[in-house]
């Protein structure tokens, strides 16, 4: 399990590597065909933002060369925003004072019919931790709803058992979705109450999705709750130990800025727009086979820019609250950077000589 | 060259050149670059046959009338997806072909030769004509030909890495074994490793990545053609020697003293 294998992680050591980085050192790397977890933490160096024009080239390169012009497309389906956490970044924080919305079966299924309509055939169905509301038997019935519609089904929501991976993947989970928020234990602990408090048993949530049989796993930190460099270095580490450990399955990353919510959180340690270039074409030049996600946490510029650099998979057309796109009765979960709808951002796609994928899935699969 | 034609399952075409329909950056892209190319066996993915987007359905820039359709499993990790995949297609497409691909890797992107042996063993009964995508392991391909596979596809290198020929050993044993056509697919980076795969004397070559992302597929498509027809001629003039044999053999000198 990765929790076993963590501790081994001497941050430190990269901490040595990114600041004694040299311009001459990033160049070299910049030729390699592959680099290493050493050579990747070089590159996240400060010095590297002077060089970020011809990071981005490479990282554009590998991207077309792996993906061609293709962009996925998915979007997000919140089924509940009910939450027993009290996470001090997130809006859905038991705490907090928001109107709550929790879909019924049928509600899922009225969702999944207007998306559907909107081009979609990749859906994320996200939900709070509530064990109430959203267990298992209700997860199965909301999976088995979507696989009508969609030939690709991923959940975010919290930890689950290994058995639960299989019976969801039996009724016919493709994904798993869940963010680590961060790796580092310590700054785990502040930000966490509630059963979300159990850092191990979040961190161990991949190797039980991939034990239960699911084969696509994107995983990610919240950027903004600890230091970026850091972050990225335990993402290389685990994206390392999840390929070698599970060789068959297909791995994600994702970006998540903590974005402007209704409790007015602010990040201890933001990470700037020229960094989270670097950051993101960091991981293209470590490991081209990753698909990259942006989500419209970001904003519209951002997002075509990135696109255009290494990034291959999108959300669209995204509402965070709970049955949002047929009503808007409850509260979102982050404010959305980019309000372009399905349409427009096929358009903008087609018009920049890439190809808007709505569907790179079989049901049969 | 007339009657230099590339028979697969009984049926004849002109051109050796194969090509894939991934990575284009537009449909009409793609279609005029099968144009220039002259390919008329043309492979697409059936994870990404999208009925309900005419407009973005890969299948309605393809005329099946003109071209030989020939769906793929790709997205398959073991026998049964495979499976699964190839009657869909049927199906779908209208064609009992069936490019076989079983990767459970997503990383290097290989193929699974246990899985992929099981798949065709089960498709070909079932009356699919089965191209197997395969590592270039000669004993792989000879047990795909004995179960009755239409072809063997051993990769050059890597499904997209634009390397070449890197396991031409193995491809030149395999093309002096078999039976059946053999094509070349997955590695072909430029027009030169066309060429070089059709001088080994393989009967066709598959190629994707190199045309899609090329700044100009349209030429790209092109040059691989010609690439296709210039190796296949070389190697129906046979390729001279290395090097001329020496005048006088001191090795039989001593048969004149």
């Amino acid at each position: 399990m990765f929790s076993e294998y963590i501790p081994s992680i001497n941050i430190d050591y990269y901490k040595s590597l990114w600041a004694a980085a040299s311009k001459t050192e990033i160049q070299n790397i910049l030729y390699k065909n592959k680099i290493s977890i050493d050579e990747f933490a070089v590159l996240l160096s400060p010095i590297s933002l002077e060089m970020l024009k011809d990071i981005a080239y490479i990282a554009r390169e590998k991207t077309i060369k792996k993906f061609g012009y293709n962009i996925g497309l998915y979007t997000p389906l919140y089924l509940s925003n009910y939450c027993v956490n009290a996470c001090s970044y997130c809006s859905f924080n038991c705490n907090a004072r928001i109107i709550r919305k929790h879909l019924t079966i049928e509600e899922v299924e009225k969702e999944c019919k207007e998306i559907k309509k909107e081009g979609f055939d990749n859906i994320l169905l996200v939900s709070g931790e509530d064990h109430e509301k959203v267990n298992i038997n209700y997860l199965i019935d909301a999976v088995k709803i979507a696989k009508k519609y969609f030939s690709y089904v991923a959940i975010e929501v919290y930890p689950l058992e290994e058995k639960d991976y299989k019976i969801l993947r039996d009724a016919g989970l493709d994904g798993v979705t869940l963010y680590q928020e961060t790796y580092n234990r310590e700054v785990y602990k502040i930000y966490h109450k509630g059963p979300k408090a159990n850092y191990s048993y979040r961190l161990d949530t991949m190797d039980r999705a991939a034990r239960g049989g699911i084969k696509r796993l994107n995983i990610a930190s919240l950027f903004g709750l600890n230091d970026w460099r850091e972050e990225a270095i335990y993402l290389a580490h685990h994206i390392n130990y999840l390929r070698k450990n599970y060789w068959n399955v297909d791995l994600a990353l994702s970006f998540p800025r903590i974005r402007p919510n209704s409790l007015g959180f602010k990040p201890l340690y933001p990470i700037t727009d020229k960094e989270l270039v670097l950051l993101i074409a960091s991981f293209r030049l470590l490991d081209d086979s990753l698909s990259l996600v942006l989500s419209t946490r970001e904003s519209e510029s951002f997002r075509n820019g990135m696109i255009k650099i290494c990034v291959n998979n999108i959300s669209a057309g995204s509402k965070t609250n709970p049955g949002g796109h047929l009503e808007d009765d409850s509260d979102g979960q982050f404010v959305i950077a980019d309000n372009r709808t399905s349409r427009q951002i096929y358009e903008y796609l087609r018009s920049i000589g890439y190809e808007p994928v709505w569907k790179d899935w079989e049901k049969v699969l | 060259m007339n009657n230099d034609n590339f028979i697969i399952n009984n049926k004849v075409f002109n051109s050796r050149l194969l090509i894939g329909t991934g990575k284009f950056s537009s449909p009409n892209i793609m279609r005029d670059a099968i144009e220039a190319s002259g390919s008329q066996i043309v492979t697409v993915a059936l994870r990404r046959v999208d009925l309900e987007h005419p407009e973005d359905n890969l299948l309605n820039y393809i005329d099946p009338i003109k071209y030989q359709l020939l769906p793929n499993t790709s997205g398959a990790r073991n026998s049964i997806e495979a499976v699964r995949l190839a009657r869909l297609g049927r199906a779908v497409s209208g064609t009992n072909w069936i490019k076989l691909e079983v990767i459970p890797d997503f990383k290097n992107l290989l193929p699974d030769p246990f899985e992929t042996f099981e798949a065709a063993k089960i498709l070909v009964k079932e009356g699919f004509v089965v191209l197997p995508y395969i590592q270039a392991d000669p004993i792989l391909a000879k047990k795909l030909e004995e179960i009755g596979c239409a072809t063997v596809m051993p990769l050059g290198s890597p499904i997209g890495s634009n390397k070449g020929i890197k396991t031409r050993e193995m491809i030149e044993i395999i093309i002096e074994e078999s039976n059946v056509p053999v094509i070349v697919d997955a590695g072909i980076g430029t027009a030169s490793d066309a060429a070089i795969a059709m001088e080994l004397g393989a009967d066709g070559v598959l190629v994707n990545t190199a045309i899609a992302t090329s700044k100009d597929p349209v030429k790209m498509a092109l040059a691989m053609s010609l690439a296709v027809r210039a190796g296949r001629l070389a190697y129906l003039a046979g390729r001279p020697p290395y090097k001329k044999a020496e005048a006088s053999s001191p090795l039989l000198g001593f048969l004149e003293e």
